[in-house]
Order: structure tokens, then C-alpha cells, then sequence
């Protein structure tokens, strides 16, 4: 917003001046001439008469200012009345004067009790103060909001198919909020019986809709935990002990069906028995949270004390009509929609990621007091809320504690030795003392020690006696949303970034006040919260891990990839044999995208030697690499070629920093068709100049009758000389074409895909015997390329996906983009690619690597049809399922604890051990596609399939119980 | 002189903070000018797919921006802004997703973040035409056409104007330079453009233009935002 009339002294954590000005052509003040062309100085007058700006009619540059400040009353505690006194003043003076500036208010106001609920108390007193001075204001305000909540309750009756802007949290979390503003203002009215109504007739509508069903009714688990998460906020207010048991009368005949146990697994964080905690489900803490809670409720700003001096002798109260609420039929029948509404549709489980055991104190109030309930709710409300703005978000998150009993927390940014120090105060150890008698500490240190501990101990005093983080509630309540199961309620990017945000405006703010003892950064927080996944990764469900790579590389990108990857050096040296353990797949994984985020120098620089294995990123092994090539170009040239080009991948450093991807990973060097050694490269290079210069077909069919008759000659010629033999003319020729291709367009995709494959794309079907598109000509003299059965060039497309693979095996997932684009042109089709992530026994691509995962499910969201999508998946299981049993058979044992039980010692990297991480992968994917996209699959064939083709009994069982956990709960 | 750019110049009261995933004031700036498509151009920003990303160092590539945005929508296009002359990168691009939800998810969560270390600047785009790789103006040059903002810039030199309304290339020039930053000029210096060969004027047109210049919104210059740490000043991060 703009700058308000009257300044106010900046806070560090002020950025005001950020947004774009409404009436756009104000220029910062700071540099108004910056447009002025030099040549036009003589003019400038004539330059400054120009309106800055187009002036806008009183009435909405005074509503525009209103708002401004009440957006920001509260954010500066210690002003917090002089700023409810003057904003009150105005909105009491201005809201009869023009409708216009009515109708913005109290649009903006409700704005802020959706967006901002931290506060709601503030909302209240402007509000109460308004009305003290202008009762018609308080009888407006209060009109309005009944009118909305209604309007709400009509839309539970009306089954629309609308498409919600993606910050609408939906219908059940808006009249949540609003009712919560709505039960703070019920003192302004005659009665607040239609609150206390609502509330008990919500409630009672929750335990009738889930009486009448067996199974779990997410609407009615939601309605039952938003009335009782919004209770204490009526309390507050009004201390009626009376509503307040009828409340929790009525809730504990609310029936908690749990979902089965197969289920329950889905939509857990942590799975097997050793996860670091007991997973919680939400709607079972509330009630006993509330039982539970100290009804001085210290937790929430105390409103009557805010609003005590300014209360008038006589308060004009209102009436306040009761809502029409929808009955039971309608909420029954209701579909939750809204990125808040929608993490009820199944059970939701609470993410804990700072655990007392870390530390040995609380750094975080318990997961199941109403506090944590209240703050986690709080904090979710205004994350989704304002997704539109993450900097906004950022700035409330880090300033929370303000809107709440500040002294329930630390000081911001308070380190973990601090919260030590300040745990031992609090049972009793006399810190300064203790330090004063020890006579073993040098007296410099001692010195310092004493001073650091006296600094705490003032804080003690002060009343900060709490070891409690706001910035990892609030970091908890975020990551709880990004690791959502089964997704994530916006795209998991805008979570990443709030994070890395706030840590970027948190290191400024701490810069900005040089002073302050406190210099704990939010990232150490992030760090802190990093490190706890990666101790407990292999418990992570498997969706859940590929989230983590993605918000860990994310977080580092921004951050310079900078990560103290020393502290994991030997996990790496325990488990450096593995390829499938949950560890080396974050290794690989994040160091991975790390690179593709920037390039392989930037990130050798950051990490120590040990992970440096981690650079190559390539698919194929020195084996693989060899025999591929072999078949081509013989095992002499192969052999040389890979010897010359390790080398020269090795050297890291000697790629110039601004060499493209076709440099990095040496992609030329790969095109051994090209190589001098190779008896055939004039006329291959004759072919690739056809290629390349879009001669025509016939030329290019005359190129080639001419390599086969070189081939003929040459191979006769040199009887034994194995460098002259083709043994697959067919298959040369084939990754000949599609090479090049991939040459012609390795400066970018957008090469490969709108030029080279363009250029190349009739020379691709002639030699994959496919029809000629239309348009392209087709009758050549001499034709060697027949048109071929479907078998037939199935087996050429294979030759295909391999060739572009082997040249960009450097760099495999550009390969795979490139295939991406040549599928989408349809010279190959997205089962093929499928099948391609699992060409490989000893490394599946599928379970290994994070961008075949990813590719995958960006074709099944965007194949063509739905039929498509459907049979992509069916692949995608038979080909888990096949390998499923074939890990089995290698394993050689199929008991239980073989199959099922996590790894736990992992000192023996073993060959079993392997295979046992590799089954784990098979089964968890497996979990998480299904669950993802449990709407495309066909579950009755994948039962099928999935008893006819896993041999071993346990592990069928096992997987049936997956499936069958995600039917249930998909129907 | 100024068009009527209706919603986008209302306050919004709907919400209690500002949206991200609307146009700049550097498209509001253009659109104002422009008196017959300017609304019409920010309506079509809002629901083109289609986002423009300024700031990019010369040697990102279109791979790492699709691993940054995929995370958005999904992916159509991405057009790599080039040098007219050297077919180089020049630090902006396009990028066209398959719905609109994309481009808004790209500016409310990327916008201010960094791809190889440098904070990208992203907008709305009205949408992408084939020439616009050279230059983020719909020609493919920086520039307004002239007649819009002449008496502005040129005010009293209309006779340099030929019959179009446009003006002629040594006009342009002097105003490129004027137009032009520091960083802008640093390049010059050490990429010399080839005198020798004869450019038609049109071309010199866009010379000083192929990248976008100091109107670059306001709200995105100050530290307001999630503020640049450079590289020494790294917080001790989680360490």
C-alpha cells in the first residue's frame, strides 16, 4: 500500500514500498529523472509538469489509506492504541459518507479476517472501538458479516462445479474464519445466543453426519475440529463457562472413525514401526486439547484489555440475526473443494520435525496442546490464504508472536544454547553462580560465558522464560503443508520459496540490527529441520522423499549450494556400495539437481571429495557405455573412445563457464560416428551434412544405399577385422540419423524440438518405417526403407530411445527431455520411455532417479486422451510388478522380515541388502502412483495382475494391501 | 494521452495485501501509452500463459529454467531472448505453459529468486509473437512506436520524424544511449559491436533495446523484497 500521511519510525522488518503503485506511473521518489533522455533537459519543465499520476476521486484514495493502516495495525505493538484510537476515528467519521468507501471497507476487512486470522483480536477491537464512536459503523460491520457467512451456508446447498482461484481456501475455512471474527465482536451485540447457536448447531451437525455413516466423513471430521479449534476465541471474549461444557458436551459424542490400518499408512509421513514418532492424527487432539486447556486461555491476545480505556459508559448493541444453516442432507452430500478445505478429504496426519529428543527440551509447545493446534491452524490460514503473496506471508510469518502472548516464546531468533541455559533456569540451576565458582574455565572464556548468561538471565526475568521457537512452529506448520499426503495443496515450488524467503528476509532483519545478541538465523532452523529428514529418510514415504530433494535443492539454490555436506561423509563411506538405500538416493538425487540447476563446476566447488562421485551423473556404466558402442563401431575404437572422453569429463574444471550443455557433457565426443577411427566416417559425415542441410530424401536415400555398399565391400575386404563389421546395419543406421539429430539440436530443447526434429523429422520415419507425415514425399527411387510392421519398429524406436540415450549419458535426464519432445512428435510412444526406466536390472531408473519419476507423471497428466494415461499406468505396474518378483528371486528368500522389514543395520552394505532397498523402492513407488493418480487406475486389473505375477505370498499380500489401502479410500 | 486501464488501475479492496500474480508497473507504464491495446494488452497478460524473465545471466539454459518451472505448470515453449546478430543469449526469455495457472504460479513463487545465482525478474506477458525473441517489445525492439510518447522524449522535433511517425535511426540512437545503464553500456564495451558491416537501420534500431532497460518496474528495485544477500555476505548458513 502507500505510504501512509503520517510516518512512522521504520521497523527492520518494515517493506512497505514493495508493491507496484496503484496508480502506476509514480516513480519511487528516489529517481525521478531516471527516465528523462539526456537530450531532453532543456524540456524537463515541461518533463515535471507531467502528471505524475492519475489523481483518483477522494473517496478511493481515502478508503485506499484507511485501509493501509488498519492492514497494519498491530504490527507495532507499542502504538497498537494510539493506531486503533486514529483508525477507528477515521472509519467512524468516513463509512456513512460514501457508499463506495463503505462497501471497500468492510470488503477489506473481511479481506483481512480471511487472510490474516493472527488478527482477528485486533480486527475486533477496531471494530468495537468503531462502533463506540459511530454505532451505525458497528451495525454495518456486523450486517455485512452476517451476510457472508450466509451467503456461505447457501453455497453448501448448491453442488457447483466452479473452479476456485487458487488462494480461495474454501466455503468451510471461510465461515470458519469469519464466524471467529463474528463470536470476537459478539459483545456488540444485544445477545451473542446466535453465535453461541451456530457453533452448538455446527457441532451437532458433525456428529449426526458421521453417526450416520460407518466410515469416515471428512466434512463432518472438519466441521468438528473448525468449531472446536474457533471455541476458545468465543471464550476469550465472552468467559461462558456454560457454552463452553454444552460445547465439549456435544463433541464427545462425536464419533472418530478411523480409516483402516492399510489406509492409515498412505497418508502417513514416517512409515514402519521405527519411525521417529507416533504419527497424530488432527482431529483426534483437539477434544482433549480443549479438556485440557488452562481456561485463562494466556495463549491469545486479551481484547477487553485493549479495549477497556476507550469502552464508553453506554454501549449501543446490536441485533444480530441467527444464520439459516443448511441441514444435514446438504453437508452430507457436500464435496470439499479450496486448498484448505481439501486437506480433509482424507485423514490428516500432523508433521513433527522438531522433536524434543534432539535437544532435550521442548523447542516447541507438545504437538497436542491447543496452542500448537491454534498456531499450526493459524499459521496454514495465512499461508494458503495469501499464496498470491509470498512476501507478505513471509513478513507475518516471522512476525506471529506479535499477535499472540509473546512471552510464551523466546525472543526471535534465540539460539539453542540459549534455550539450554534458559531450560536449566527453569528448573532452578543457578547458571551465573555455578560459572563464578567453576575454577577449571580460563578466565577470558569465563568472562564471556558469565556475560552471555547474565544477558539470559535478564530475559528470564523479563518474563521470557520459554525455550519455545516461534520460527520452527511456524516452519512446522509450512512444511506440514508442503509434505501434505496425498498432495500438496498448491504446487510445492511456492512453499519452498516462502521458506527460502523468509530465511532471506530473516538474515536481513539480523543484519539490519547489528546489535542484537540474538543472530540464530531462520536458516539454522531450516538446517535443523533438513537434518531431521535426513535421519529419518528411509522412514519417509517415498513421495515424500522426492518432495524433500526438490525443497532441500530449492532452499540451496538460493543460498549459493552452500551445505556442510562434511557432517555425512560417513554415512556415505558406510553405504557407498549401495545404489538403492534411501541415503545414496538423496545423495544422488540432490547433488543431481543441484547440477541441473546450475552446472557441474559450481557445485564440484561445494562439496568435499567424497561426494565427487556424485558428479557423474551418467545412467550407463563404463560396461554398458562399451558394449553399446562395440556393436557400432567395434570393441577397439569403444574402448579407446571411453578411455579419451573419461578423461576428459573428469577434468571438471576445464569446461569454460559459459559452455552450454553440449560442451559440459562433451556430447560431440560421444558422437563416435564422427571419430577418424571409424572406417565409415567420410560417408557418415556426408549423411549428417544431408541432415543438417535439409537436402532432400532422395539424396539421403541415395547416402545411405551407398554406406550399405561401402559396408558390403569394406566388411569383405577385411575378413576378422572387426572395426568393419556392421552387425545390425539396421540399428546403425537408426542411431546414425537420430544422433545427428541430436547434434543438430544440442544447443538447447527448443533446438531439438522446433528445429532438428522439424528438420530431420521425415528422415526419422523413413528410417523408423513409419508412414510419411502428410504432406511429405514419400516415393523415392531405390527406397530402402519399407514401410514395417508394429514390431518391427518398436524394435527401431528401442534403437532410438538407447541411441539418444548413449549420447547424452553424460547428462541422461536432457536425454530424456529430448525423448520427451520426440514422443510428443510421435516418433516414439510414452510406454517405451516407461519401459526405458526399467531397461536397466541392476539400477532401475524408475525407483533411482527423481526426473524419471517426474517425467512420468507429466505424461500421464498430459497424454492426449485418458485411455492413454491409463494404459501408460498399466505398463508402469506390470513392469514394477515384473521386477518386483525378479528382485525376489535374486534375493533368493522370501520370509517376512526379509521382505517387509526396513534395514536397519546398514553396516553390512551387502548384496541382500541392496536387493531388500530395491524391493522397498518397487513397493513404495508403487504406493505413491497409485495413490497419485488412484483416479486413472484400473484397480481391478492391477489386482489381477498383481495376483498372477508376484510369485512370492508375502510380498503379494503386502501389495495387494497397498492397493487395497488406496481403493478404499478412492471410492 | 493516457488510456483508461479500467481494474488494473482500481485499488483492490478484496484482498488485504496485494497480489504478486498481476501486471508490473512497467506493463501498466506501457499499457497507459498506448491508447488502443493497452487494456486489452493487460487483459491478455492475465490469461496469455505466457511469462517474460529478465536478469538472467547470459549462460542460463533453457534445461535449468525448465527444471525451475516445470514446478509451475506444465511447459510449452521456452523462447531464449538472443542477440539479433550473434544468436547469443541475452539474459531474458519467455516461457509459455500450457494453461494460465502456470504463468501466475511462475510470478507469485519465482519472481526475486535465483537460477545460477542471480535473482530472475518476472512478468506477465500479453504473449509471445515470433520476432520477440530479440527484444521484450512486440516488435522485437524495446521501443514504443512513436507516436505515442514522441512529444515526450522528442518533444519540438517532430521534423525528425519521417512520414510514419517513426523516427529516423540517428534519433534512436542518441536515445538508446540515453536509455541506456551502466551495466548495459559495460557490455558494450566488452562485446564491440562489428562497425563494419552495414546494418540497415531498422536493425540498429533494437541495438540498444535487446534486453529490457531501466524501466524496470519499481517495486522490484530496492531490497523491499526478499532482499539480495550477495555472495561473501551468505548467511552462516545452516551451519
Amino acid at each position: 500500500m502507500e505510504e501512509p500521511p503520517h510516518k512512522r519510525k521504520r521497523s527492520v522488518s518494515d517493506d512497505e514500498g514493495y508493491e507496484p503503485s496503484l496508480a502506476a506511473s509514480s516513480e519511487p521518489s528516489g529517481r525521478p529523472l531516471a527516465e528523462v533522455p539526456s537530450g531532453a533537459h532543456q524540456h524537463s519543465e515541461l518533463w515535471t509538469k507531467r502528471p505524475r499520476r492519475a489523481l483518483l476521486p477522494r473517496e478511493v484514495e481515502l478508503a485506499k489509506n484507511i485501509c493501509a493502516e488498519i492492514g497494519k495495525i498491530g504490527e507495532y505493538p507499542q502504538q497498537l492504541s494510539l493506531d486503533l484510537e486514529n483508525v477507528s476515528n477515521s472509519i467512524a467519521q468516513e463509512i456513512d459518507s460514501d457508499d463506495f468507501l463503505r462497501n471497500s471497507l468492510l470488503e477489506f476487512l473481511l479481506a483481512l479476517t480471511v487472510e490474516q486470522p493472527q488478527k482477528v483480536f485486533i480486527v475486533g477491537a477496531l471494530v468495537q472501538l468503531t462502533n463506540f464512536k459511530n454505532p451505525k459503523a458497528g451495525q454495518y460491520i456486523l450486517e455485512y458479516l452476517h451476510s457472508q457467512v450466509q451467503s456461505l451456508f447457501e453455497h453448501i446447498k448448491v453442488a457447483s462445479d466452479d473452479v476456485l482461484e487458487s488462494s480461495e481456501c474454501g466455503v468451510i475455512t471461510r465461515i470458519k474464519l469469519i464466524l471467529r471474527l463474528v463470536a470476537v465482536l459478539s459483545p456488540m451485540m444485544v445477545s451473542d445466543d446466535p453465535i453461541t447457536k451456530t457453533y452448538e448447531q455446527l457441532l451437532e451437525l458433525a456428529v449426526e453426519i458421521q453417526e450416520k455413516s460407518v466410515q469416515r466423513v471428512a466434512v463432518a471430521q472438519m466441521l468438528y475440529f473448525n468449531v472446536l479449534v474457533s471455541v476458545p476465541y468465543h471464550f476469550a471474549v465472552q468467559r461462558d463457562e456454560a457454552f463452553w461444557d454444552r460445547i465439549l458436551e456435544v463433541a464427545r459424542k462425536f464419533k472418530l472413525v478411523d480409516v483402516s490400518e492399510e489406509s492409515q499408512t498412505n497418508y502417513r509421513h514416517f512409515k514402519s514401526t521405527n519411525r521417529p514418532y507416533e504419527a497424530k492424527e488432527l482431529v483426534k487432539l483437539i477434544l482433549p486439547a480443549l479438556e485440557a486447556v488452562d481456561k485463562g486461555l494466556p495463549y491469545l491476545v486479551d481484547l477487553h484489555q485493549i479495549i477497556k480505556s476507550h469502552e464508553p459508559e453506554d454501549v449501543e448493541r446490536h441485533q444480530f440475526q441467527q444464520f439459516n444453516i443448511p441441514s444435514c442432507e446438504y453437508w452430507a452430500s457436500y464435496d470439499l473443494k479450496g486448498n484448505i478445505d481439501s486437506l480433509w478429504k482424507y485423514p490428516r496426519y500432523v508433521l513433527e520435525c522438531f522433536l524434543p529428543s534432539d535437544t532435550g527440551f521442548d523447542t516447541v509447545p507438545p504437538v497436542d496442546s491447543y496452542l500448537s493446534i491454534i498456531l499450526r491452524d493459524v499459521t496454514q490460514d495465512i499461508v494458503q490464504n495469501m499464496e498470491f503473496n509470498r512476501v507478505t506471508v513471509s513478513r507475518q510469518i516471522l512476525s506471529l508472536n506479535v499477535f499472540f502472548n509473546e512471552k510464551l516464546f523466546s525472543k526471535p531468533n534465540s539460539s539453542i544454547d540459549k534455550l539450554t541455559i534458559l531450560n536449566n533456569l527453569n528448573s532452578g540451576v543457578d547458571l551465573i553462580s555455578s560459572l563464578e565458582n567453576n575454577e577449571e574455565l580460563d578466565p577470558d572464556i569465563k568472562a564471556s560465558m558469565i556475560q552471555s548468561a547474565t544477558y539470559v538471565q535478564q530475559e528470564f526475568d523479563q518474563g521470557y522464560t520459554s525455550t519455545w521457537k516461534m520460527e520452527q512452529v511456524v516452519t512446522e506448520a509450512v512444511l506440514d503443508l508442503m509434505f501434505h499426503l496425498p498432495e500438496a495443496p498448491t504446487p510445492a515450488v511456492y512453499y519452498q520459496m516462502l521458506l527460502a524467503d523468509t530465511c532471506g528476509r530473516d538474515w536481513a532483519n539480523v543484519r539490519r540490527a547489528p546489535d542484537s545478541e540474538d543472530k540464530v538465523t531462520f536458516a539454522k532452523v531450516l538446517g535443523t529441520a533438513i537434518r531431521f529428514f535426513y535421519s529419518n529418510f528411509k522412514y519417509l514415504d517415498f513421495e515424500l522423499r522426492e518432495r524433500f530433494v526438490l525443497w532441500m535443492t530449492a532452499q540451496l539454490s538460493n543460498f549459493g549450494f552452500d551445505w556442510q555436506w562434511t557432517e555425512w561423509v560417513d554415512d556415505l563411506n558406510t553405504l557407498d556400495k549401495l545404489f538403492y538405500h534411501p541415503t545414496i538416493y538423496l545423495f544422488r538425487n540432490i547433488i543431481g539437481r543441484e547440477i541441473r540447476l546450475s552446472t557441474p563446476r559450481t557445485i564440484k566447488a561445494t562439496l568435499p571429495p567424497e561426494f565427487h562421485r556424485f558428479l557423474r551423473l551418467s545412467l550407463w556404466d563404463k560396461r554398458q557405455v562399451i558394449n553399446f558402442d562395440s556393436k557400432l563401431f567395434g570393441t577397439k575404437l569403444a574402448e579407446s573412445a571411453y578411455e579419451a572422453n573419461y578423461a576428459a569429463e573428469e577434468n571438471i574444471e576445464a569446461v569454460t563457464e559459459d559452455a552450454g550443455n553440449a560442451e559440459i557433457y562433451h556430447i560431440v565426443d560421444q558422437y563416435l560416428f564422427n571419430n577418424e577411427e571409424h572406417p565409415y566416417h567420410e560417408l557418415c559425415h556426408s549423411i549428417y551434412t544431408n541432415i543438417q542441410e535439409g537436402e532432400s530424401l532422395q539424396q539421403f536415400n541415395d547416402l545411405i544405399v551407398l554406406l550399405k555398399e561401402q559396408i558390403a565391400k569394406e566388411s569383405s575386404g577385411h575378413p576378422g577385422a572387426e572395426e568393419y563389421l556392421i552387425g545390425n546395419i539396421d540399428c546403425y543406421i537408426v542411431t546414425l540419423v537420430i544422433q545427428s539429430t541430436c547434434i543438430i539440436g544440442s544447443r538447447s530443447l527448443s533446438v531439438v524440438e522446433s528445429g532438428a526434429l522439424e528438420l530431420c523429422g521425415a528422415k526419422l520415419r523413413k528410417v523408423l518405417g513409419l508412414p510419411a507425415a502428410e504432406g511429405e514425399h514419400e516415393d523415392l527411387e531405390n527406397d530402402q526403407f519399407p514401410l514395417l510392421k508394429a514390431e518391427e519398429v518398436a524394435e527401431r524406436q528401442k534403437w532410438l530411445i538407447d541411441g539418444v540415450l548413449r549420447l547424452w549419458n553424460n547428462e541422461p535426464r536432457i536425454g530424456y527431455l529430448i525423448l520427451e519432445r520426440i514422443k510428443n512428435k510421435g516418433f516414439i510412444s510414452a510406454t517405451q520411455l516407461v519401459d526405458s526406466f526399467f531397461a536397466n536390472n541392476e539400477s532401475l531408473t524408475m525407483i533411482s532417479q527423481v526426473y524419471a519419476s517426474e517425467l512420468f507423471d507429466r505424461m500421464v497428466t498430459s497424454s492426449a486422451s485418458e485411455a492413454e494415461s491409463k494404459d501408460l499406468l498399466q505398463t508402469f505396474y506390470s513392469k514394477i510388478i515384473e521386477h518386483i518378483d525378479l528382485l525376489i528371486e535374486k534375493l533368493g528368500d522370501d520370509r517376512e522380515e526379509m521382505i517387509l522389514g526396513t534395514v536397519e543395520t546398514e553396516e553390512s552394505a551387502d548384496q541382500d541388502t541392496e536387493l531388500r532397498w530395491g524391493l522397498h523402492g518397487c513397493f513404495e513407488i508403487m504406493r505413491s502412483k497409485a495413490r497419485k493418480f488412484a483416479s486413472l487406475t484400473n484397480f481391478e486389473q492391477l489386482g489381477e495382475r498383481i495376483e498372477g505375477g508376484v510369485r512370492s505370498e508375502v510380498a503379494r499380500r503386502y501389495v495387494a494391501a497397498i492397493v487395497n489401502g488406496i481403493v478404499t479410500q478412492a471410492c | 494521452m493516457s488510456s483508461d486501464l479500467r481494474e488494473f488501475d482500481t485499488p483492490n479492496f478484496k484482498n488485504s495485501t496485494f497480489r504478486l500474480d498481476r501486471p508490473s508497473s512497467y506493463l501498466l507504464n506501457k499499457a497507459r501509452r498506448d491508447e488502443i491495446n493497452g487494456y486489452s494488452n493487460l487483459k491478455k497478460s492475465m490469461s496469455s500463459s505466457t511469462v517474460y524473465i529478465g536478469k538472467l545471466s547470459f549462460d542460463t539454459t533453457e534445461e535449468q529454467l525448465f527444471e525451475l518451472f516445470s514446478n509451475c505448470g506444465t511447459i510449452v515453449r521456452i523462447i531464449m531472448g538472443l542477440d539479433k546478430h550473434k544468436l547469443t543469449p541475452t539474459g531474458f526469455c519467455f516461457i509459455i505453459f500450457s494453461t494460465p495457472s502456470g504463468a501466475l504460479n511462475s510470478i507469485k513463487y519465482l519472481n526475486k529468486t535465483k537460477v545460477n545465482g542471480r535473482s530472475m525478474e518476472i512478468d506477465l506477458d500479453p504473449g509471445f509473437e515470433e520476432g520477440r525473441q530479440f527484444g521484450r517489445g512486440a516488435d522485437g525492439g524495446q521501443r514504443q512506436p512513436q507516436q505515442q510518447y514522441g512529444h515526450r522524449y522528442e518533444h519540438g522535433r517532430r521534423d525528425a520524424f519521417d512520414r510514419n511517425g517513426r523516427s529516423g535511426y540517428r534519433n534512436t540512437r542518441g536515445r538508446a544511449r540515453g536509455r541506456n545503464t551502466y551495466r548495459e553500456r559495460q557490455r558494450h564495451q566488452t562485446v564491440p559491436q562489428n562497425r563494419e558491416n552495414y546494418l540497415p537501420p531498422q536493425h540498429q534500431e533494437s541495438q540498444g533495446y535487446s534486453e529490457r532497460q531501466s524501466e524496470m518496474p519499481p517495486h522490484l528495485m530496492g531490497e523491499d523484497f526478499a532482499p539480495n544477500v550477495s555472495q561473501q555476505e551468505l548467511p552462516p548458513h545452516l551451519r
